[in-house]
C-alpha cells in the first residue's frame, strides 16, 4: 500500500509541498499473479459434437432462431500493442445484416440485405463493390464437429443471461491444420508442406477453441478463439477471436429497409 | 459632432490613457502572473496529483483569499481572477486547425469575457486591459505542455505532427548515435512529409463524377506511405537527417535499432516504404459474419504476414550481432528452433522454442545469462563445457508476458542483474542462486498505469534512475505521468514527476551538453517531445509567490481596517 495513500496523506494535505516530492511507492504484494484462471472442474456429461451439431442444424431450420444481435472481436496482441477490429449488429434470415465495424481503429458500417450491400465511411454510404461472399452466419462450425471430439466441457455460465455449457478444445495450430477440411486452409496447406521454419512455429503454437450452447434452447451463443503464436522478433502473438449471439428472436430487432440508405448513398 | 461633443470625447480618452498608465495596471498585472503561476504550477499539479484532497485543501484557501480582500474590492478581485482564469483556458482551447477559426474564436472569447467582467465586477479600464492581454500572451509565447512538466523539466523541442493518417496510434523511438558524433539522434516513423497536404478535404462533392471519385477514394482501405524519420541536433536546433543522405549499410544499422513493433497487424504489413493494407472492408466484414469462418480467417491473415517476415528474415527469427553493452555473447541467432552464437569467443548451439533476444544479464553464478522469449522468457546460461541450460524461466502463468517490456539493470548494486518487468502488474526480480526469482519490488494490485520504461541518469545526476510511468498518488484514473525513482528497501522512492502522459519514454543526451534528456511522445500525437532537466526550484518559488500574495492581502486588509 501506498504511504501517500494513507497516514502520510492526511499529512500531505496540510503540506502541499509533501505531496510532490519525496512520495515513496510501497511493494504490493511480492507474489505472481496467475494469469490463466483455471476453469473449475465440470462434470463431463455432454458430448461436444452432439450440442454443436444440434445447435448448427437449430440454428440453420428453428424459426425461433432466425433474427439475433451478436457481438464480435479479433484482437491481436504483440509486444505491447494492441489490435482489434470489432464487429456488432442484427442478423436477420434469410434477409441480411447490418454491421457496425472498426478495423484497426478505422470505423466504418457495412449493410447487406438481400442483394443490397452498402459501406458506410465518414459519413459517406457508397455501394460495395467485392464480389459478396455467401450470406450464411453458421458457416464453417461444422468444421469444428470432428475437432470437438476432444473437447472438454467446463462449467455453465451465462452468456447475456442465457444458461450456456462451455465445450472447449486445446491444440496446436498443426494439428488445427491436420483435422480441419475447411477450404479455407486448402491452400495454406499447399504452401507449407516442407516449410521447416513454420512447422516449428506451428508445432509451439497454442490453439483453444470454446463454444458456448444454450442449455435451454440448444443454440449457439458464444464462439471464442485463442491462437498463441510464436512471431519471428516479436516473441508471441496473441489473438483472440470472440463472437456471441444474443436475444435470438427479439421482436425488437429490426434492420432498416435498402431505401433508407439508399436515400443518403454518395455513389 | 460638435465640439462639446469632441471635448468630452477627448475628456474620456485621457482619463482612460491615465487609468492605464497609472502604478495599478502594474499591480493588476502582477496579480494575473501570480495567479497564473499558483493556478497552473501549484492548484492544477496538487488536483491533478492529490485529487480530492487538494480540492478539499483549495476550498478553505478560496474562502481566505475571499475575505482577505477588502469588502468593497472584492467582488472586483473575484471577478478579475476568475475571469482571467476563464479567459487564459478559454484561449488555449480554441480550435488549432484553422487559423481564421482560432482568431474570430480567439477575439469573441475575449471581447464577451472582457466586457462581462468590466459589466459585472465594476473593473477599471486598466485592469480589464491585463485581462484581455495577459492570456494572450500566456497562450501565445510558449508552449503550454511546459506547464504540466515545469517543476522539474522544461520542453527543449517538440517536432510536428510526423504522421498524416488516422489510425496507426504511435511508432516506435529509439535513440542512436547514427553519425557518431557523440550525440544521440531520434530515430522513428511517420509520413507528414511524405504525404501530400489534401486539398479541399470539405468541399462536398456535387457532380456525378465528383461524387465517383470520392467513392473510389473512400471505399477501399488504403496502403499508407511510411518513411524512416531520424532527427539530430545541429547549430542549436533539431532537423530530420534526408534519408537519401544516408547508404544502405546505414539504413540497415539505423533500423535494426529500432524495436521490433507491428502497428495494425494483421491488417497491415509494415514495410521500407509502406503500410500496405492486408483487407478490405466488405470482404473482411462478409468474412467475419460468416462467423464459424472468423478465427480461420484471421489465422490465414496471421499466416499471411509471417510468411512475409520469414521470406524477409530467410527463415531467421531473430538476431543480434552484438548488444548495447559490454557482453560476452556474439552474433545470436534463432533459427529453426535453434539458438547459437559465441560465448567469449567460444560457439555455442541449443534448442529453443524462442522467437526473440531480448537482453543479456549478470547471473549470482558470476556468469553471464542470455534472455531469449517465445510463450515464456528463458535465461540461458553457456557453461563451461559449452553446454547450454536453461538456468531460469518466467511463465506467461506468472507474468502476462505477451504485453510486457524487459529492462535488465544491477538497481541494488550488488554486480546481479535485475529484471524490470513492466506489465500489469509491474515487478522487479531478482534471480536467486538456487534457479528461481526474489521478487524485489511489485505494483500495487488494480494500479494498470505503472509500468517501467527505462534506467539511466536523467539531467545532471549521473547516478542512474528507474524511470516508470506511474498514475496520480490519489486519483484511479489511469493517466502514465512520467516517474523517476530510486529503488529503496523500502519501496521507489520518488525523485521527480511530470505531469503529461507520454509515451515510449527514451533517455539519452540529444544535445551533446553530456546530460541525458527524456523523448517521448504524447499518445496518438505523433509529435516528438525533448525534455530538458533543470535545477530551477520552480514549486518552492510559487509557493513563495503564494505565500506573499497572502501576506499583501494580510497587509492591506490590516491597512484599511
Amino acid at each position: 500500500m501506498r504511504k501517500c495513500s494513507k497516514r502520510g496523506l492526511l499529512v500531505a494535505a496540510l503540506l502541499l509541498t509533501s505531496l510532490l516530492t519525496g512520495c515513496t511507492y510501497e511493494s504490493g504484494e511480492k507474489q505472481f499473479a496467475a494469469t490463466a484462471p483455471q476453469q473449475p472442474d465440470a462434470p463431463q456429461t455432454e458430448s461436444a459434437t452432439e450440442w454443436l451439431k444440434t445447435a448448427i442444424e437449430k440454428g440453420n431450420s428453428d424459426p425461433d432462431a432466425q433474427k439475433f444481435w451478436y457481438k464480435g472481436f479479433v484482437k491481436n496482441y504483440i509486444l505491447s500493442r494492441t489490435t482489434t477490429s470489432m464487429f456488432e449488429g442484427a442478423v436477420i434470415r434469410p434477409d441480411g445484416y447490418n454491421v457496425d465495424a472498426r478495423i484497426a481503429r478505422q470505423p466504418y458500417q457495412y449493410y447487406r440485405i438481400n442483394d443490397k450491400h452498402y459501406v458506410k465511411v465518414d459519413e459517406n454510404w457508397m455501394t460495395a463493390a467485392e464480389k459478396p461472399l455467401p450470406f450464411d452466419v453458421l458457416a464453417g462450425f461444422d468444421d469444428l464437429l470432428p475437432i470437438m471430439q476432444n473437447a472438454v466441457q467446463l462449467k455453465d455460465e451465462p452468456i447475456y443471461g442465457e444458461p450456456s455449457i462451455p465445450f472447449q478444445v486445446k491444440f496446436t495450430a498443426g494439428d488445427w491444420l491436420q483435422q480441419s477440411q475447411s477450404p479455407l486452409f486448402a491452400d495454406l496447406k499447399e504452401q507449407l508442406a516442407g516449410r521447416a521454419d513454420i512447422d516449428e512455429i506451428l508445432k509451439n503454437s497454442t490453439v483453444k477453441i470454446t463454444v458456448w450452447i444454450g442449455r435451454n434452447d440448444h443454440l449457439l451463443h458464444q464462439y471464442e478463439t485463442w491462437i498463441i503464436l510464436p512471431l519471428p522478433g516479436g516473441g508471441t502473438m496473441d489473438q483472440q477471436v470472440l463472437f456471441s449471439f444474443y436475444k435470438y428472436n427479439d421482436p425488437g430487432l429490426q434492420i432498416k429497409p435498402p431505401e433508407e440508405v439508399e436515400k443518403y448513398l454518395l455513389y | 459632432m460638435n465640439d462639446n461633443g469632441l471635448n468630452i470625447f477627448g475628456k474620456k480618452k485621457v482619463n482612460l490613457m491615465r487609468q492605464i498608465f497609472k502604478l495599478q495596471t502594474l499591480y493588476w498585472a502582477l496579480f494575473a502572473i501570480a495567479l497564473f503561476l499558483i493556478y497552473h504550477l501549484l492548484v492544477k499539479i496538487a488536483v491533478l496529483d492529490a485529487s480530492w484532497i487538494a480540492l478539499l485543501l483549495l476550498i478553505p484557501v478560496m474562502i481566505l483569499g475571499y475575505f482577505l480582500v477588502k469588502p468593497a474590492k472584492r467582488r472586483q478581485v473575484t471577478v478579475f481572477a476568475l475571469a482571467f482564469l476563464l479567459l487564459d483556458r478559454a484561449l488555449t482551447g480554441l480550435d488549432v486547425k484553422s487559423l481564421l477559426l482560432t482568431l474570430l474564436g480567439g477575439a469573441l472569447a475575449i471581447v464577451v469575457i472582457s466586457l462581462i467582467a468590466k459589466w459585472y465586477g465594476r473593473l477599471p479600464w486598466n485592469a480589464v486591459l491585463v485581462l484581455a492581454l495577459l492570456p494572450i500572451l500566456s497562450n501565445a509565447t510558449f508552449n503550454r505542455d511546459n506547464l504540466y512538466v515545469l517543476n522539474h523539466f522544461y520542453i527543449q523541442w517538440e517536432s510536428d505532427r510526423l504522421y498524416s493518417g488516422e489510425w496507426v496510434d504511435y511508432f516506435p523511438i529509439t535513440l542512436y548515435d547514427v553519425n557518431h558524433d557523440g550525440k544521440q539522434e531520434i530515430i522513428t516513423y511517420g509520413n507528414a512529409e511524405e504525404v501530400p497536404q489534401p486539398v479541399d478535404e470539405d468541399k462536398k462533392p456535387e457532380t456525378e463524377a465528383e461524387r465517383k471519385a470520392l467513392a473510389e477514394k473512400l471505399l477501399p482501405i488504403q496502403s499508407e506511405p511510411v518513411s524512416l524519420y531520424v532527427y539530430t541536433y545541429q547549430n542549436g536546433h533539431m532537423q530530420r537527417m534526408p534519408n537519401d543522405q544516408f547508404t544502405a549499410d546505414q539504413l540497415a544499422e539505423i533500423k535494426a535499432q529500432i524495436p521490433e513493433d507491428f502497428p495494425g497487424f494483421p491488417y497491415y504489413t509494415q514495410t521500407d516504404t509502406e503500410l500496405r493494407a492486408n483487407v478490405q472492408r466488405q470482404s473482411y466484414a462478409e468474412g467475419m459474419l460468416q462467423v464459424g469462418t472468423a478465427p480461420y480467417r484471421a489465422f490465414l491473415l496471421d499466416m499471411q504476414n509471417l510468411q512475409e517476415m520469414l521470406a524477409a528474415t530467410k527463415g531467421k527469427m531473430d538476431s543480434q550481432d552484438t548488444f548495447n553493452k559490454p557482453s560476452k555473447y556474439r552474433d545470436v541467432r534463432i533459427k529453426n528452433g535453434v539458438v547459437q552464437g559465441t560465448y567469449d569467443g567460444k560457439p555455442f548451439t541449443a534448442t529453443t522454442k524462442a522467437t526473440k533476444i531480448l537482453d543479456t544479464m549478470h547471473l549470482p553464478d558470476g556468469q553471464e545469462g542470455l534472455l531469449v522469449m517465445g510463450e515464456n522468457i528463458s535465461v540461458l546460461e553457456v557453461e563451461p563445457a559449452g553446454s547450454v541450460k536453461e538456468a531460469y524461466t518466467l511463465t506467461r502463468q506468472q507474468i502476462p508476458l505477451s504485453t510486457a517490456n524487459l529492462i535488465i539493470a544491477d538497481i541494488d548494486h550488488d554486480q546481479t542483474d535485475e529484471i524490470l518487468v513492466g506489465s500489469t502488474p509491474s515487478y522487479i526480480l531478482k534471480p536467486t542462486a538456487d534457479g528461481n526469482w526474489q521478487i524485489l519490488w511489485a505494483s500495487a494490485k488494480g494500479d494498470e498505469s505503472f509500468r517501467f520504461t527505462n534506467y539511466a541518469p536523467v539531467g545532471t545526476d549521473t547516478a542512474p534512475e528507474i524511470v516508470a510511468q506511474a498514475k496520480s498518488w490519489v486519483s484511479a484514473y489511469p493517466l502514465r505521468y512520467v516517474s523517476g525513482f530510486d529503488f529503496t528497501p523500502e519501496g521507489l522512492k520518488q525523485n521527480w514527476k511530470l505531469y503529461l502522459s507520454l509515451i515510449n519514454i527514451q533517455v539519452g543526451d540529444i544535445d551533446g551538453d553530456g546530460q541525458n534528456e527524456l523523448v517521448a511522445s504524447i499518445y496518438d500525437s505523433h509529435k516528438l517531445l525533448i525534455l530538458k532537466q533543470h535545477d530551477i526550484p520552480v514549486m518552492p518559488i510559487t509557493i513563495a509567490i503564494f505565500v506573499i500574495l497572502i501576506g499583501y492581502g494580510v497587509v492591506r486588509r490590516f491597512r484599511h481596517a
